[in-house]
């Protein structure tokens, strides 16, 4: 496992590469893209132990974090879509550069999803992993904000909620203890259904740790766009919604072994 | 367009066996003269910290002129875990060993300061009796033990919240519609248990479970051990929260260690409002401004 810095030297992007042995390594690379927000701390230690699982069947895996988010350099509220996804084209370069690799794929989570989806119209991937992904940037502003209120107004968290002053507020752009900004949250309130549809045919596993209905609907315009979807369920208990959990992280539970079925899978 | 950092940024793998990963935040200037600070994971969080608070903290702290590194204890994180029958606090005293002597190789610098949240304060707290190039520690909703001042003031502030009324009422209301019906209580949560962990599943900071299930080490021992610190010099913050249950009242400290010799080089603030993670950036923020100013003075 080897963590670097890679990108624009005055706002690098951080990166951890796993690498296959090099009896069982294959011509295929993976890029994690990871969620945005409170959410990627809580999924780290999974996307780390899918990294380590894939990289043992023989994937060269590239974590990385997006400008703004983990140990990137900026603030999240620096970021927007559209800068996010140059961070996929970079850190895509970056996986092929490194390891000399010419077939990628890519594996979103939550916004890091979406992302992923909007990034296959450049990148080609050969196969799309895409868990849990955000369908609608609108909803999932509002989403956030509503987490954060629950969170904020959870008198197990906060010693006295009573006693709060003018200063114990949030503020306006404020979500789930980062600060975003009106231009990121326009960004991602732009990303729509009919954005995440333009999806290259390839390979796409949606995986789903709770049920939604807007995840059937999304993997059955996939596949009228050409896409061959699985759609698998898994175990892992990521209650992504729930503002109790906003900083505790989840075990992968069944999700490393199903990503690396996929990717196993002959083409 | 954003502007350029002053602060430069380098990730660093260290330790025995190179299992140990770390970001460096470099100050334009480095003083090797001056300590560096180490961040410590906060619980199982790997190490940019909830809500990414060890990332923006160290960056300000390193453009203030010191050396940070936030890393990731062994087993925690992007870090290895670290073969043998060691406990957790153990290990992270040996995680911080080697931290230590890392930087020590590469930039010269001999001393350092400690920061750590929850289970990273009582690791700070360990690595520092355990090493005399600790010269100061950041402990942040680290131990604390009930006393007089807190049965009282938890006993009054809940008096005076109407919510804790309120929910009393709502209490003894279920109790009483459950009495008049009879038979045992349904769940409250419909939702099905989680299963058991599966055994064979890796689980971050192995066997971290054990320091997070058990109470804090008895009162009199970390008395002792504190004196200890405080008598060689360490200069040390206390930084506690409203979201810490057993601490509730800003003098609750000197109730509970009242015979430290050197008393003075401890700094304590109790943050009534903040929960245990920072959720709310104002409170974030004033965390952030005292921790700064603890460290200005060294």
């Amino acid at each position: 496992m080897r963590p670097f810095f890679f990108g624009d030297s005055e706002a690098p992007l951080w990166g951890v590469l796993h690498e296959p042995s090099a009896e069982k390594e294959r011509d295929h690379g993976v890029l994690l893209c990871p969620p945005i927000g409170h959410e990627y701390v809580r999924c780290h230690w999974a996307l780390r132990q899918i990294a380590a699982a894939l990289a043992k069947a023989g994937f060269a895996t590239l974590r990385f974090d997006w400008f703004g988010v983990g140990d990137s350099a900026g603030d999240l509220a620096d970021g927007t879509v559209e800068r996010w996804l140059s961070d996929v084209e970079l850190a895509v370069e970056e996986l092929k550069d490194t390891t000399g690799i010419r077939t990628v794929s890519l594996l979103g989570v939550r916004f890091g999803a979406a992302l992923a989806a909007l990034a296959a119209k450049t990148v080609r991937p050969a196969r799309l992993v895409l868990w849990d992904p955000i369908t609608s940037g609108e909803s999932y502003v509002a989403q956030l904000f509503r987490i954060r209120d629950l969170a904020l107004n959870d008198d197990k968290r906060f010693w006295s909620l009573a006693s709060r002053g003018p200063k114990d507020r949030p503020g306006e752009t404020e979500i789930v203890g980062q600060d975003a900004s009106p231009e990121l949250l326009r960004s991602v309130g732009k990303v729509t259904g009919e954005r995440l549809r333009n999806v290259p045919k390839c390979r796409v596993l949606y995986l789903y740790s709770e049920p939604d209905a807007g995840a059937q609907t999304y993997a059955d315009d996939l596949a009228r766009a050409g896409c061959t979807v699985t759609t698998q369920s898994i175990t892992t208990k990521t209650l992504w919604t729930d503002p109790k959990r906003v900083d505790e992280l989840f075990l992968p539970a069944d999700a490393p072994l199903a990503v690396t079925r996929f990717f196993e899978e002959p083409r | 367009m954003t502007p350029k950092s002053p602060v430069q940024e380098k990730a660093l793998l260290f330790g025995e066996a190179k299992g140990l990963t770390g970001v460096i935040s470099l100050p334009q200037n480095l003083d090797a003269a001056r300590p560096a600070v180490i961040f410590l994971n906060a619980g199982l969080i790997h190490r940019v910290g909830p809500f990414r608070m060890n990332v923006k903290l160290a960056r300000r702290i390193a453009g203030a002129g010191l050396l940070c590194l936030r890393m990731d204890q062994s087993g925690l994180g992007d870090s290895l875990p670290r073969p043998g029958d060691m406990s957790y606090e153990e290990r992270a005293v040996l995680d911080v060993r080697e931290a230590m002597d890392a930087l020590g190789a590469r930039y010269g610098i001999r001393t350092f300061i400690l920061i750590g949240l929850c289970a990273g304060a009582l690791s700070a707290h360990r690595a520092a009796l355990s090493d005399a190039r600790v010269i100061g520690a950041c402990l942040l909703d680290g131990y604390a033990y009930r006393t007089p001042a807190y049965y009282l003031y938890s006993k009054l502030s809940k008096a005076t919240d109407p919510s804790f009324w309120r929910k009393a009422g709502e209490r003894a209301l279920t109790k009483l519609r459950e009495k008049l019906q009879g038979g045992a209580p349904s769940p409250s949560d419909s939702r099905e248990s989680a299963p058991p962990p599966d055994p064979s599943e890796e689980q971050p900071g192995h066997g971290a479970a054990e320091i997070f299930a058990q109470d804090w080490p008895p009162r009199d021992v970390i008395e002792d051990e504190l004196d200890g610190l405080l008598s060689r010099g360490v200069r040390m913050l206390f930084v506690y929260t409203g979201g810490w249950s057993d601490y509730v009242h800003k003098d609750q400290f000197d109730e509970m260690f009242p015979r430290l010799r050197y008393r003075e080089r401890a700094q304590v603030e109790l943050y009534p409002e903040a929960d245990h993670t920072y959720l709310m950036l104002a409170h974030r923020e004033q965390m952030m401004g005292r921790v700064l100013s603890f460290l200005s003075g060294f």
